[in-house]
């Protein structure tokens, strides 16, 4: 009896419970629960309009004809023209640039993730202090202000040789958000159990064989997760993508920025398609990733 | 684990953070006890740097606004950020739609977003916020007074970093375990004492982490001030960060200054960090 | 009998599998739109180059360009950048941002290695860079390889803009002062005259508030980011009050032409807007494309978006005229910039090739292409060119008075710590004495901590 109320109370259909007892309260509770729903669903759909609204309103900036684009009060009635999605596409390096970023945001996440998954799951499994007192280290390297680093690694790269290379972007942006990798990599490691790696070591395997065999397969969400977050980097950060890139590695923030003209708004429409632009495969690649994003972080990613 | 195993594992990332990150931490402390002008070796100057920041009526003003900032939105994207969690978690259909749609302003490049969001609030360009106040009878000049270009700033905040906590919040309530849950329904407690007295508890560790990033992000915002309100130092938006690049990057180039403003930022974000850094410490002994 | 939960992605189950089969569909969708569209992508990308006839170098060699966007440099950079790319020598002209310019040509001209060989200058900025020995003299260059660039062709008040202690350290690309642009339509129909005083122009805003109803048909760029700095020395230059004594460093920012600049400051900003604070030249050349305003005070250089008939319905109603002055009788409100590009010092490129590419870019083609949008420093060019607005500004390059910033290394120090100074002048929270104090003192702190 207690199983089917259970069940009941906590909303979800069960046939054979309902079949056996519905009655009328239980009636108006489901109309009411369907009310709620579509309450919270309006509520939220209010939310995501507001989420998305500068970026609609950047849409409509950037198909109106360019006399009617900032006026005020604003025109709502025109007729479309894409030609600043096109000056954008052919006019300037956009593609090149977006292509570019995606290739350092997956160079990034596959560096950050052989580089960190190792590192965190040393920190969740060694007994000795020198593991938290890395992690706290991790936690107050992460404060340091974009401003103190850029100038020593302009004054590297250019002495290294890498200026204005993929390769020192990578470096920097892996470099960078380690402490947030590790962080969440390891309260994922620590919520496998030691028994697994106990019981692969005592099949014969190494310690890093056991790491490789078992516990990986195991945390295929809290690495996408990590991975999705050091990718989400690759797009968004600006100062050190400024300070180390020039012509060749250039990424889109750095880029977009820089299309901003001295002199008037005429730059202002293709900068407007290009943030449209941009939301889209973004916010794509966060689409296909969001069950393995709820799962990582859901999975003990997080636990502090 | 042996110490060598662990040696092993986690030489790469020790060595990338000590290389990328400690250097350049030294070197901006080195920097903060000299005069640097630009293009120029440093010259020792002692505790100038800090005795003209800490006597700076400037970077008093900036240092309380950011922190203020800071709290405000931290508390705010917490709160809604939780709401919206709690509502996503109830919904059944489209729950992944709206979350995804809800990314958007979380993932697009802070240089591109913040700009989009200024458009909105604009008069000059044609921006729809005013015209919509104007319906109830109300005209914000947003960007040219102190307390509206505030909130401004703070809006952009709450509305660039909530999918962030949404996030990480509504994948906590996913997999909160039933039936603690059912056990309290069925003792009589209403919603809200679950939620004050199990759903939150045992989402501790996760308030924690978004807090903790939210309090590091916040105290060092720049790139939104910068765009939205470029004349921050007279509108009373300048933050700590932005101070920095006035004095370091802008128009005049004093690197000492701005070493100097920097380490006493890092110091600022660990103190307000204390509470967490404490759980991070005791949850990673507990191994 | 629950329903189950959803099942973690690890698991093999046909969902999963599913799962797996759209996003590789989706995968396979979204590089074929990349490839199909990829045609195009970036085609319109290099065009505008000029004939580069110069020595080209025997080994492949890459000169890096530093220069901000705009519709007035663009021309002159994407000459050289475009046209003498071939062979061996690449020139890369990477986009940039003004305020990333300076930090940009700083980082790269005072560390070991340059990144960029050729530097694009304005007058606020190569003192410095010339007293820090970072830009190259050009005297023995123009003496040697100069005679086909005819440089004589260039107003030499222009060329003296852009020397230092004697020495030519750049080559004008284009120049402009600022001059006074209104709507001729709206003057004729209220019977205006062209103000030649402050109070006449704030009257005639006045007239065109009371009769057509335009809340703000007067916008100035008053951004306290930079902008209202350029205000002040307009009026500053209008009194004939200087920014410092003589040739000496010590700032002149007490004295009483400056408290009076400050006090016109305060009477032109209640004329306007209270959001003039945020009016930087692409806000105000918005207000009059979108017939917000009606008159403004611009550098001319800014002015060609207005006479674009795809950009604003007033393209044929705009007039330019001389600025006016503050007071009766004065010299013009104005200043003047010159634009144009020097040599790295640092540079591993041989300097002859440098000088050879600063030579075709402010070359007489290059001037041809820019003389649609900004006045190139060519007087040829530029009068063929017949733009509106060239009269009126070569009218203020002419006369006789004391024009633009003084050429001192510390002016771009002085220069950002006046700007909130003069915020706060201008919204009232200090008069304009205490202003002219806390200006003063600023200056001489900030010469002071630069080292000089």
């Amino acid at each position: 009896m207690t199983s089917i109320t259970s069940r009941l109370s906590s909303g979800r259909r069960d046939p054979l419970a309902s079949a056996l007892v519905m009655r009328p309260t239980a009636i108006r509770r489901r109309r009411k629960d369907r009310i709620v729903a579509l309450g919270i669903g309006a509520i939220l759909s209010f939310f995501a309009f507001l989420s998305l609204s500068p970026f609609i309103w950047a849409m409509l900036t950037a198909i109106k004809p360019f006399r009617q684009a900032f006026t005020n009060p604003p025109t709502w009635a025109f007729t479309p023209e894409f030609s600043s999605f096109a000056q954008l596409w052919r006019g300037t390096e956009f593609a090149a640039v977006l292509v570019n970023t995606f290739i350092v945001a997956i160079c990034s996440v596959i560096v950050a993730l052989v580089v960190g998954a190792p590192a965190a799951y040393a920190f969740a499994r060694y007994a000795g202090v020198i593991g938290p007192i890395l992690l706290v280290l991790a936690v107050v390297l992460r404060t340091i202000p974009r401003f103190a680093i850029i100038l020593p690694f302009y004054e590297a790269a250019k002495g290294l040789g890498i200026y204005d290379t993929n390769f020192a972007l990578v470096a920097a942006l892996v470099a960078v958000n380690m402490p947030f990798t590790l962080i969440l990599l390891v309260g994922f490691f620590r919520d496998i159990p030691v028994e697994l790696d106990e019981a692969a070591m005592i099949d014969g395997c190494s310690r890093f064989g056991a790491f490789r065999r078992v516990i990986i397969p195991l945390m295929g969400p809290g690495l996408v997760t990590a991975g999705v977050f050091t990718l989400l980097l690759a797009f968004q950060e600006y100062v050190v993508a400024l300070t180390l890139t020039q012509n060749y590695a250039v990424t889109i923030p750095v880029f977009i920025a820089a299309q901003k003209g001295a002199d008037d708004v005429s730059t202002y429409q293709t900068l407007a398609a290009a943030s449209v632009a941009l939301v889209i495969p973004v916010v794509l690649i966060v689409f296909f990733a969001r069950r393995y994003l709820v799962a990582g972080i859901g999975g003990g990613a997080v636990k502090g | 684990m042996k110490l060598k195993h662990f040696a092993g594992f986690s030489a790469p990332a020790i060595i990338l953070m000590v290389g990328l990150l400690i250097v350049p931490l030294g070197a901006t402390l080195m920097w903060s006890f000299q005069n640097v002008p630009v293009g120029q070796p440093g010259v020792f100057n002692g505790l100038a740097n800090y005795q003209e920041i800490f006597t700076s009526e400037r970077f008093g003003r900036d240092v309380a606004f950011t922190v203020v900032y800071t709290l405000i939105v931290t508390v705010a994207k917490v709160i809604i950020g939780f709401g919206i969690a709690l509502m996503l978690h109830r919904i059944t259909h489209g729950r992944m739609v709206i979350l995804g749609l809800l990314m958007a302003a979380y993932v697009v490049p802070t240089v591109i977003g913040a700009l989009n969001f200024s458009w909105l609030f604009s008069d000059i360009f044609g921006g729809p916020v005013n015209r919509f106040l104007e319906l109830f009878g109300m005209h914000i000049n947003w960007l040219t007074e102190t307390g509206p270009a505030r909130t401004l700033i703070g809006l952009h905040a709450i509305w660039h970093e909530t999918p962030f906590v949404i996030l990480i919040l509504l994948a906590g309530l996913q997999t909160l375990p039933e039936e603690p849950m059912e056990a309290a329904h069925l003792d009589g407690a209403n919603w809200w004492q679950r939620q004050r007295f199990l759903v939150v508890p045992m989402l501790g560790p996760l308030f924690t982490f978004v807090g903790l990033i939210s309090i590091m992000d916040s105290l060092k915002v720049f790139d939104s001030i910068r765009i939205i309100t470029p004349a921050a130092g007279s509108v009373g938006t300048e933050s700590i960060m932005a101070y920095v690049y006035s004095v370091a990057l802008g128009e005049s180039y004093r690197l000492g200054i701005a070493s100097a403003v920097n380490v006493v930022t890092i110091f600022i974000t660990i103190i307000l960090l204390i509470p967490f850094l404490r759980s991070t410490w005791k949850g990673a002994r507990a191994v | 009998m629950s329903s189950p939960a959803a099942p973690p992605a690890s698991q093999k189950n046909p969902r999963s599998r599913r799962r797996t089969g759209r996003l590789a569909a989706g995968a396979t969708v979204l590089t074929a739109t990349l490839l199909l569209t990829a045609c195009g992508a970036g085609a319109d990308v290099n065009t505008g180059g000029v004939a580069c006839d110069i020595e080209l170098p025997e080994t492949a060699t890459t000169v890096n360009l530093l220069s901000y966007n705009s519709v007035s440099t663009d021309p002159f950079s994407n000459a050289v950048a475009n046209g003498c790319t071939t062979e061996n020598l690449t020139v890369n002209a990477p986009a940039t941002d003004f305020a990333g310019q300076n930090q940009r040509a700083i980082q790269s001209m005072s560390g070991s290695s340059a990144s960029y060989d050729l530097i694009e200058v304005y007058g606020t900025v190569y003192p410095l860079y010339a007293d820090r020995g970072w830009i190259a003299p050009l005297d023995d260059l123009i003496a040697e390889r100069g005679e086909t660039l005819e440089l004589d062709d260039i107003d030499p008040i222009l060329m003296e803009q852009l020397q230092y202690d004697g020495k030519q350290v750049g080559i004008p690309t284009f120049w402009g002062t600022i001059i006074f642009v209104y709507r001729e339509d709206i003057f004729e129909d209220l019977g205006i005259e062209v103000p030649t005083t402050y109070p006449e122009m704030i009257a005639a805003s006045e007239k065109i508030t009371a009769e057509t109803g335009m809340a703000e048909p007067l916008a100035l760029p008053f951004n306290p980011a930079g902008d209202v700095s350029t205000a002040y020395n307009q009026i500053l230059t209008s009194l004939g009050g200087t920014w410092f004594k003589g040739d000496t460093s010590e700032p002149n920012l007490d004295s009483p032409e400056a408290v009076q600049a400050l006090e016109e400051l305060v009477t032109l900003y209640n004329a306007m807007s209270q959001e003039a604070l945020t009016f930087s030249s692409p806000e105000v050349i918005t207000q009059l494309q979108t017939g917000q305003a009606a008159m403004s005070m611009l550098f001319s250089g800014r002015m060609s978006a207005l006479l674009d008939a795809d950009q604003t319905d007033f393209a044929e109603n705009f007039g330019f005229a001389v600025p006016p002055s503050v007071e009766e009788g004065g010299a013009y409100a104005t200043s003047l910039s010159v634009d144009g590009f020097a040599i790295a010092e640092n540079s591993s490129v041989d300097k002859d090739l440098l000088f050879d590419l600063v030579g075709v870019a402010t070359g007489k083609a290059a001037s041809v292409e820019a003389a649609g949008a900004t006045i190139p420093s060519r007087t040829t060019e530029a009068q063929d060119a017949d733009l509106p607005f060239e009269p009126a500004a070569r009218e203020v390059l002419g006369s006789d008075q004391q024009l633009g910033l003084p050429h001192v290394p510390w002016m771009s120090d002085v220069y950002s710590v006046m700007a909130p100074i003069f915020g706060s002048v201008v919204t009232g929270q200090i008069t304009a004495e205490e202003g002219a104090a806390q200006a003063q003192a600023a200056a001489v702190t900030a010469i002071a901590t630069a080292g000089f």
